[in-house]
């Protein structure tokens, strides 16, 4: 099924909505591979359902409350899983309409920089931005940081891990720590900037849009700072399409 | 989440270092320590001896073999630990950063998966 209001209405709050969702969804626990697993079921589920039920009104947070509620199945137990009955009120679909994936924040420059963290294999840091705030898959960054597809995936399976277990906040550094801490997430930018071996300026500058979205109220001395990449740099793409 | 600072570097002989040297340290690690007791999130400390003192112990092969030395023999070796129950690994690395023994070694910073808490295992991190 590729076509349809359904899928297109899915197609946009994935491509929207992604990195988004991934930090709210991880925010809480850290577990980057959890949280995109959660979201992978929901939008799995809601290709199946929507094209039947409708698309609701509101399709980010639909999604929220199934990846939720996938995460929270993940940490019950079979047990409960099995003998739980489902209960109408609290599951049933009207009731996910009401929630506001806004009311809970925009995490995505702490999700950026948990990807840029200095704990975090310098290697996987941009290709894990890339698959969790825009939501490329392991297969189309691989060939442009020139690596199979199943060595990034490890790659990224081990970064998110390490996310995980170490315990790399999903915070804003304080003013104290803002110089230091943020080297990683400029870094990133820088190394795009010189082109040394990544350039992948079309999901950069939606990185960067998204950045400038987040911080606009943010005084000057507060901002983040990604460089622009270069133009002038010959492009590499290969395997980049903007929709999966 | 609960971390472990192990401080690692070169063991002196006896006497490359000045006992002025010694006694500042001293100094340095007692006013560290207090540090991690005034902000409470201090779970234990050790300091160990050199490494020429160790013994190690394996049932690997079935019967007890008790060897002289330490496991790997290494240019830098495990002289300290310190537990510190901590937010994230941001404040676990910032009080590394802080300890006298990174001055002059490395302090690796590793998440305590469980400990015994009360009289009974207690996870910290995710169990998986």
């Amino acid at each position: 099924m590729t076509d349809g209001p359904a899928y297109d209405a899915a197609a946009a709050a994935a491509r929207d909505g992604y990195g988004r969702l991934v930090g709210l969804l991880a925010a809480g626990s850290g577990d980057l591979q959890a949280a995109e697993d959660a979201l992978g079921d929901a939008l799995e589920r809601a290709l199946r359902t929507w094209p039947a039920d409708g698309v609701p009104d509101n399709p980010a947070g639909w999604l929220l409350t199934v990846a939720r509620r996938r995460l929270r199945d993940r940490h019950r137990s079979v047990e409960v899983r099995r003998t739980t009955p489902l209960v109408p009120e609290r599951h049933a679909p009207a009731r996910l309409e009401d929630v506001d994936p806004d009311a809970g924040g925009d995490r995505r420059l702490e999700l950026m920089l948990a990807c840029a963290h200095p704990a975090v294999d310098p290697v996987a840091r941009t290709p894990l931005m890339l698959t969790t705030v825009l939501g490329f898959t392991a297969a189309q960054v691989a060939p442009a940081f020139s690596v199979p597809a199943a060595t990034m995936a490890t790659r990224l399976t081990r970064a998110k891990r390490r996310i995980r277990d170490a315990g790399v906040p999903f915070t804003l550094p304080d003013r104290s720590a803002l110089p230091g801490g943020l080297t990683g997430a400029t870094q990133v930018g820088e190394r795009h900037r010189a082109g040394v071996r990544v350039r992948i300026p079309v999901p950069l500058l939606r990185i960067r849009e998204i950045h400038h979205r987040i911080h606009r109220h943010e005084p000057a001395d507060r901002r983040v700072v990604i460089p622009r990449p270069d133009r002038r740099q010959p492009v590499v793409s290969a395997g980049l399409s903007k929709n999966p | 989440m609960r971390y472990a600072l192990l401080l690692h570097n070169p063991e002196p002989a006896p006497g490359d270092i000045p006992a002025e040297g010694i006694a500042e340290m001293e100094r340095l690690f007692t006013e560290y320590a207090d540090a991690l007791v005034s902000a409470g999130v201090l779970v234990g400390a050790d300091i160990l001896q050199f490494s020429h003192a160790t013994t190690t112990v394996t049932r690997r092969t079935g019967a007890t073999q008790v060897q002289d030395g330490p496991f790997a023999e290494t240019k830098e070796a495990l002289a300290g630990v310190f537990v510190v129950d901590v937010p994230d690994l941001d404040a676990a690395v910032a009080w590394a950063e802080k300890c006298p023994g990174a001055t002059y070694g490395s302090v690796e910073v590793r998440p305590v998966a469980t400990s015994i808490v009360a009289g009974a295992w207690t996870g910290h991190g995710p169990a998986e």
